[in-house]
């Protein structure tokens, strides 16, 4: 951020991107209010665009998001289908889905702030994230309307 | 001339730290090092600088090259140590500390941290052993003092904790950690305006420091229940650290949930009602809360005057 001088680990390098920020409490609240499908690649284009130091480790959680969840579904039907668990315990353990979605999108919302205040500390302009999550929250049914009932469970 | 101006740099870096200019201090070590990149000792400066400003991967990493390049620097050694506690790595900070004792058995500074150590991990007699250890050591460093005075408060000791930071004061009158001990002092006492002139005294010598605003913010709420509610809640959080925080969070919406999927089984629609209005509540609570009592703190800090007889 401060050229001339000894490089800091943990400051942003703003890339050609960077007027897309937005702070990272929007790409949380498209998790609610959107799904998965907006909110993770949403706060990895975010990482990208300020040059966040742990954008790598953000890619990776997104990454990591989708593969957990249908990783955990699939065990799970698997169990149901084998008789292993069903009724009340299968619905107990799918609440499992929806709190390692929640995780995912907790670790990338804590990676991003510290990057993000350093961001804005240095003068960087983030724009307001409200529209976008506007249209999250209409498209959602659209989006996930079109997709297998697979992958709307993983991303919705 | 190139060590000449490295000495400088590094002077003047100190003395802006003592004056609390930590981004003067900063940019000074930055420039230092942009020259002398294998310099340790402003590597482990700027360790104790990115700590002040809570930056504590960039502090991690800037004391790790401060002891690749001098194992045995004591101050990279030090700040080592004070980077793994604020990243509760307790374990980490246990062989820093004890490396330094094996340089300098003498060293009271680096007992006081293992006594933090040990509070911070709940082993409170092992703490008050070891802070005497280091009393004994320096018997007037008014840091230990006032780490003396925190931890008899925190035993409920009261009177000793009043004893311990007054004889801190009287060591350095101005010592603002004496003074904001002192201050939690008055506070447990019910003295509430004594307490924040206590902490405004300290806020005045260093505006960002994080134990006086502590302390201010625990008086604004010892007068208002609502926002005294929400201050427990968040500095028990924020003592949790991010990782056990989110998971606090996420075990709360469990047992949420959990109760939610048996009221509805057993088709108890009035108890599945009322947890969906507790969680809500709780939501609108944790999230409405935190903008409320910061808007009350910021007003407070604006309008805060140092009563004329303090």
């Amino acid at each position: 951020m401060k050229a001339g001088t000894y490089d800091l680990i943990d400051e942003p390098k703003p890339g050609a991107l960077s007027h897309f920020a937005v702070k990272p409490i929007w790409p949380l609240l498209a998790v609610m209010l959107g799904g998965a499908w907006i909110s993770w690649p949403w706060f990895v284009l975010n990482g990208f665009a300020v040059g966040s130091p742990t954008r790598r480790r953000e890619l990776a959680w997104a990454l990591a998001g989708p593969l957990g969840c249908l990783a955990l579904i699939l065990v799970l039907g698997q169990l149901a289908v084998q008789g292993a668990i069903g009724g009340l315990t299968l619905k107990y353990l799918t609440i499992g889905v929806v709190v390692f979605k929640l995780y995912v999108t907790y670790m990338l919302f804590t990676l991003q702030t510290q990057s993000f205040s350093l961001y804005e500390y240095f003068g960087g302009q983030l724009r307001s994230g409200v529209f976008p999550l506007i249209a999250a929250a209409l498209l959602r049914p659209r989006v996930l309307g079109q997709m297998p009932e697979l992958l709307r469970i993983v991303l919705g | 001339m190139e060590g000449q101006d490295s000495g400088r740099r590094l002077e003047l870096a100190l003395q802006l730290m003592r004056l609390g200019q930590l981004d003067g201090a900063l940019q000074q070590l930055r420039m230092l090092l942009a020259e002398d990149p294998d310099h340790a000792t402003a590597h482990a400066l700027l360790a104790g600088v990115l700590l002040d400003q809570h930056r504590l991967t960039a502090a991690e990493h800037e004391a790790s090259l401060a002891l690749r390049i001098e194992p045995e620097n004591t101050l990279a050694l030090h700040t080592a140590a004070r980077v793994a506690i604020a990243q509760r790595r307790f374990a980490g900070a246990r062989l820093q500390l004890a490396q330094l004792l094996a340089q300098n058995p003498g060293d009271a500074e680096a007992k006081r941290w293992q006594a933090r150590v040990a509070g911070l991990e709940g082993r409170r007699e092992e703490e008050g052993r070891l802070l005497n250890e280091a009393l004994a050591l320096d018997p007037e460093d008014p840091d230990l003092l006032s780490d003396l005075a925190d931890h008899h408060l925190a035993a409920g000791r009261v009177a000793q904790a009043e004893e311990w930071a007054q004889r801190a004061l009287e060591m350095e009158p101005g010592h603002a950690d004496s003074l904001i001990s002192m201050g939690f002092v008055l506070l447990r006492k019910g003295k509430i305006e004594e307490a924040r002139d206590h902490a405004i005294w300290a806020l005045q010598q260093d505006p960002g420091d994080r134990r006086a605003l502590s302390l201010l913010v625990a008086c604004k709420a010892r007068s208002n229940l609502f926002l005294g509610l929400w201050w427990r809640w968040s500095a028990w959080m924020g003592s949790l650290g991010d990782q056990r925080a989110i998971l606090v969070l996420l075990g709360a919406f469990v047992l949420y949930r959990a109760g939610l999927i048996t009221a509805e089984h057993y088709e108890h629609k009035n108890l599945a009602a009322y947890l969906s209005v507790l969680w809500l509540a709780l939501v609108a609570y944790t999230w409405v809360g935190a903008g409320l009592f910061q808007r009350a703190l910021q007003r407070e800090l604006r309008t805060v005057q140092l009563n004329k007889d303090f």
